[in-house]
């Protein structure tokens, strides 16, 4: 699988405009949006099934016995 | 000799995994007596320094050669510490690479990538 | 008077509204918290007074006392040690400076050392004083650096703090002792969704607020409907100018060219001073 990474440094030059427009012109079989903090290619890409939510977890939380 | 592999499924038919930090499991193969083991890689669970945990591991199974498709360098670090020799898969099983490296098919494993720095998350 | 200039969205504008404030204001600190791009210098081109390295703990191993027990290697969450042959090997970039495997060790064999990650610059633009934090490619936080800059806010003066995009760890500590959020707004849907992730982030921390609208078109704005269906007080808006474009991709200062942003930042200034002292 070739995978294609889109990035910029400076913010708002257009990653998710191009990233939504190679995606629907590749016919990809798989994208994901790794701006985590803002993600906004779900905004640009229609989708036709309800998403599958799955917590992501980090590292584990100190607790006092 | 110890060889050392990643596999994703406790078989010798499951292809070698693509992963190395992160594998599920390593099969610990003896050349000389032909003795089997599959090991839970518990690098797997963690958030970062998945490919370290897994050298280490490495190391302490006493294994002498590895056989996988990549290798970051801060592994790769521990690996050459020791010596262990690494060996690029093959596609096709474990078995398939067992035989190649007997026959010596397999070339050493040049390519060593640069560490993804603590952002490759937890499987779970 | 400390205002904190964030977005969420990248690009809107938070260094152009950030820099013409500083320099609307008769003195003024330009503080650069986006440290992984600081930009600010780049219309400033500040005269650099002094530069100073920001480190982060790392362990550093006295092998003669080093037992191998390897209660460090099996500790860290961060799997930055391994213990190989009979000696430690420590992975500087993959450490988290936790200090928990120096406390652990039983022989005492670990010690603190440092390891530099950014720096932070200081220097004069005219009116404006400036405090610039660099963090090093490829390192993992600009977190202390931000911490950093923080520490060396001045107590008087009005004190602009450019922030990093986003919502996470580095904007929170850019605006945790800021008295003022002015969020820069721009009117597209992307725009809104990122400012709607930092208008919750402000209610969580109890920061006073306020929005700037930046780009302004005519017809639809989906930020403006954003302010208006939460209440959000709008202090300016900023049409969209072809003019302005040009001056920022040459790297000058609107408020320094073009008396109509003068006044305008001014006013801005005036409208945020009223609302961060009421």
């Amino acid at each position: 699988m070739k995978q294609l990474l889109i990035l910029s440094g400076k913010g708002g030059t257009g990653k998710t405009t191009i990233a939504g427009a190679l995606v629907k012109l590749s016919e990809c079989h798989a994208f994901a949006d790794c701006d985590v903090d803002a993600p906004n290619l779900h905004l640009v890409l229609a989708q036709n099934s309800t998403p599958i939510k799955k917590d992501y977890y980090g590292l584990g939380k100190a607790v006092i016995d | 000799m110890k060889l050392i592999i990643p596999v994703e499924t406790q078989s010798l038919n499951a292809p070698v995994c693509p992963s190395f930090g992160r594998t599920p499991l390593f099969v610990l193969f003896d050349t000389e007596s032909g003795k089997l083991e599959f090991l839970t890689n518990h690098a797997a669970e963690s958030e970062g320094g998945a490919g370290i945990k897994a050298a280490q591991f490495i190391v302490d199974s006493g294994a002498e050669t590895l056989i996988t498709y990549r290798c970051g360098e801060n592994a790769a670090q521990v690996l050459n510490a020791v010596g262990i020799k690494m060996y690029k898969a093959q596609d096709g099983s474990v078995e398939d690479n067992i035989a190649k490296f007997k026959s010596g098919e397999l070339s050493p494993l040049t390519e060593i990538h640069a560490g993804f720095h603590n952002h490759a998350g937890i499987q779970k | 008077m400390r205002v904190a200039v964030l977005s969420g969205k990248g690009g809107t504008g938070k260094t152009f509204v950030s820099v013409n404030l500083a320099c609307a204001a008769e003195k003024a600190v330009y503080v650069d918290c986006d440290v992984e791009e600081p930009n600010g210098h780049l219309f400033l081109k500040p005269m650099i007074s002094n530069r100073t390295p920001v480190t982060v703990t790392i362990p550093e191993v006295k092998a003669n006392k080093c037992l191998g027990c390897k209660r460090c290697v099996d500790f860290c969450k961060f799997n930055a040690l391994a213990y190989v042959l009979n000696q430690l090997m420590i992975f500087p970039e993959v450490c988290h400076s936790c200090g928990g495997c120096i406390l652990l060790c039983p022989a005492k064999a670990l010690i603190k050392s440092e390891r530099k990650i950014g720096e932070i610059e200081e220097g004069q633009s005219g009116s404006v004083s400036t405090l610039t934090g660099c963090l090093n490619t490829g390192e993992e936080s600009g977190v202390p650096i931000i911490k950093g800059l923080i520490q060396r806010l001045p107590d008087a003066d009005t004190t602009i703090i450019d922030c990093p995009p986003g919502s996470a760890c580095i904007v929170m500590e850019s605006i945790r002792k800021a008295d003022f959020c002015l969020l820069v707004a721009e009117p597209t849907l992307f725009g809104v969704h990122n400012l709607a992730m930092v208008y919750d982030l402000v209610k969580l921390f109890k920061k006073p607020f306020g929005v700037v609208l930046n780009k302004c078109l005519s017809g639809e704005n989906p930020a403006e409907q954003f302010c208006k269906d939460n209440q959000i007080h709008v202090l300016a808006k900023i049409p969209f100018d072809e003019e302005l474009g040009s001056l920022n991709s040459k790297g000058l200062i609107a408020v320094r060219e073009d008396r109509l942003y003068q006044v305008l930042f001014k006013k801005l200034l005036e409208g945020i001073t009223k609302e961060a002292t009421s």
